[in-house]
């Protein structure tokens, strides 16, 4: 993706601030190992790779702000891109579903839990089909059974 | 005798030779899969094998390494997908191949050269890793400083389009790396203060959020996209026409193989090499190179099956990675245990002889699978999104759980996928990250171990690089490399061509 085409997507610039201030509460955290650090001390490349971080997301930024398209007929007739090119509706609710199935895991088990998990997703990015979704669901955790439970004797949660 | 034992060990363990034949699979087959990248698929399968005993865990990797080597050539090849950096150029000629209708001979082309370029690079890694070994063993921390900075160089190729947003992410990449107790001083480093930080962040952990959730979750915005299906039936080339290309294929291979030694190139290059240097000497390619050319695709794929065995000899005798899948490569190995390193190879030879073993199984075993399976790839191929995402989604959660039975592992490998979504979507490439993972803590330890040798001086720190002739070679390398990366050395080239005279 290019510097130009990233630049028309909305959220840019907030997502480039976002970078730099987590970056500059590196450099804070950096600075605190041993404040100005010694070349052959513990900080030195903390410091170096937090600065460099911060330094890049900082000119991002700017240079999201000096090329942002102040209007549609500004932006040479790229206009800007819809929302969905970053993150669509069925992304944002998929991701907070993955979020539940993890913080579930450690109470609920990991085979309760998946088995919700995958027919759920299946509905959400496939089929409605209740016996395509149930079959498919089976052959998945049979699998992860046989192969990774049985065979690879992998811990689950 | 001993090295003779573990050589052939995977070849007389049945179950070695099943694991070895089940990551070749697996190497293949995953990197047809639209969506699935040999990188997500090294760093998701790898995982498994942790709680294994270490030669169970090579046999799979090293399978998945050449299987995923190959594999992204398919794709190249189908759908104009290079499923790896390594088939970047294999996509030039081989995707016109295909849309000519010549998908399946490209297909058994491809797959012969790899095996010939892979057995010509591990002739020179079986050769050159003993005697870089011992080389290695005079190495000083400043040598190995400057090593890591070679590495870290390939953060140009890796960037893509913005260098910029590259080495942002290869800059989170060491602040990644360099999480918990200092080395030196067992000083906590970026921890914030929170205990269960001061072990440091799970290598495998961040990788599988970067390569593995983000790449799920990014797929999602292709869930309509129908999967493409191409016609492909026989694939098994002729004798004359293996014959017609292997004199190429030998010369290519032995490109790949020596760029593969060199740290911080990968497969990517080698190809792109091998593939610009038949362009300027084969006479008269089948047809004209980016049209078809059988040449297009012999060079890249003899070139980069070689480097891989070149690159296990830096991967093995100075822990440097040559591109994304060695990186992962090196941090599996860190967390069986070993130090890829010059040591490596003086306390466990025999784990080295076991590679070799392993990787020349795994080619015939890609001879095999490659030429074989066609109607299995093509139902692969048409596996839709919707069903696979959510199944990479659950092997990510028990791929980082296995690695050490920790809940918080996964909710930070969920953390880090969602911020890998992000930079994808923004354009911030991945690969750096782990690149500089792995070379963080490299540059952090050697430099600093370098400058407590010089008292604490930088310029006696700089002046000792004249003091070794290793060093010296070393540093002007590093430095012809750096000059040949900026555009004063691009405008010199273009000047000197602009300057010869035309001929008429």
């Amino acid at each position: 993706m290019s510097e130009e085409r990233s630049v028309s997507l909305p959220g840019t610039l907030a997502f480039f601030v976002f970078l730099a201030l987590g970056s500059l509460i590196l450099v804070y955290e950096a600075y605190g190992i041993q404040g100005l650090p010694t070349i052959s001390g513990p900080g030195i490349f903390p410091l170096i790779a937090a600065g460099t971080m911060a330094v890049i997301a900082l000119g991002l930024s700017a240079g999201a702000i000096l090329y942002a398209p102040r209007s549609k007929a500004d932006d040479a007739g790229n206009g800007r891109a819809p929302l969905s090119e970053v993150i669509s509706p069925l992304i944002l609710a998929y991701s907070g579903f993955c979020l539940i199935y993890i913080l579930a895991l450690e109470p609920v088990g990991f085979w309760i839990s998946s088995a919700v998990f995958l027919p759920i997703s299946f509905v959400m990015l496939y089929s409605r089909n209740p016996i395509r979704i149930g079959a498919i669901t089976v052959l998945v955790l049979a699998f992860v059974y046989v192969v990774f439970a049985y065979i690879f004797r992998v811990y689950l949660p | 005798m001993d090295q003779l034992s573990y050589f052939l060990m995977s070849l007389t363990d049945p179950y070695l030779l099943f694991l070895v034949a089940a990551g070749t699979f697996a190497g293949i087959y995953v990197g047809v899969i639209p969506g699935i990248s040999v990188t997500m698929a090294a760093s998701i399968l790898i995982s498994f094998t942790f709680s294994w005993n270490i030669n169970e865990a090579l046999a799979l990797m090293v399978g998945v390494f050449c299987g995923g080597v190959y594999g992204g050539a398919r794709t190249a090849i189908l759908l104009n997908i290079p499923g790896t950096p390594a088939a970047v150029a294999t996509a030039l000629d081989g995707y016109p191949l295909a849309r000519r209708g010549e998908a399946s001979r490209a297909i058994g082309v491809t797959t012969i050269v790899s095996v010939v370029g892979g057995m010509a690079g591990l002739a020179v890694l079986a050769i050159g890793a003993p005697l870089l070994s011992e080389t290695a063993l005079l190495f000083a921390p400043r040598d190995f400083f400057i090593l890591a900075l070679i590495g870290l160089l390939l953060v140009g190729s890796l960037a893509g389009a913005s260098l910029g947003k590259g080495v942002f992410a290869a800059a989170l990449g060491v602040v990644i790396g360099l999480v918990g107790l200092d080395n030196f001083t067992a000083q906590p480093r970026l921890t914030f203060d929170f205990p269960i930080m001061l072990g440091g962040i799970s290598y495998v952990a961040a990788m599988i959020g970067f390569f593995g959730l983000a790449e799920a979750l990014y797929q999602l915005r292709f869930l309509r996209t129908p999967p493409m299906i191409q016609n492909v039936s026989e694939i098994i080339p002729s004798l004359s026409t293996v014959k017609k290309y292997l004199p190429l294929s030998l010369r290519s291979s032995m490109i790949g193989a020596f760029i593969g030694i060199l740290p911080g190139a990968g497969g990517d290059i080698a190809a792109l090499i091998a593939y610009d240097q038949a362009k300027r000497t084969v006479k008269n390619p089948s047809r004209p190179f980016g049209e078809g050319a059988y040449e297009g695709l012999v060079a890249p794929e003899s070139a980069n099956s070689a480097a891989v065995g070149g690159a296990f000899v830096p991967m093995l005798t100075l822990g440097i990675p040559g591109d994304a899948v060695t990186a992962i490569m090196i941090a599996a190995l860190y967390v069986h245990g070993l130090r890829p390193g010059p040591m490596l190879m003086i306390e466990t030879p025999h784990l080295f002889w076991f590679i070799v073993g392993a990787l020349i199984l795994s080619n015939v075993f890609l001879l095999i699978f490659g030429l074989t399976g066609i109607k299995l790839m093509a139902k692969v191929m048409q596996v839709p999104r919707g069903v696979l995402m959510p199944c990479v989604i659950l092997l990510s959660v028990i791929g980082t759980y296995a690695i050490q039975s920790s809940i918080i592992d996964v909710y930070g490998m969920f953390a880090f996928g969602v911020l890998g979504y992000f930079f994808k979507v923004y354009g911030f490439p991945v690969g750096p990250i782990i690149l500089g993972v792995i070379l963080g803590p490299l540059l952090d330890s050697s430099f600093r171990r370098a400058v407590l040798t010089s008292h604490n001086s930088v310029l006696d720190f700089l002046g000792s690089y004249l003091t070794s002739p290793i060093s010296a070679v070393l540093l002007i390398f590093f430095l012809v490399l750096v000059l040949g990366q900026t555009p004063l050395w691009s405008r010199l080239k273009s000047n000197r061509k602009s300057d010869q005279p035309k001929q008429p």
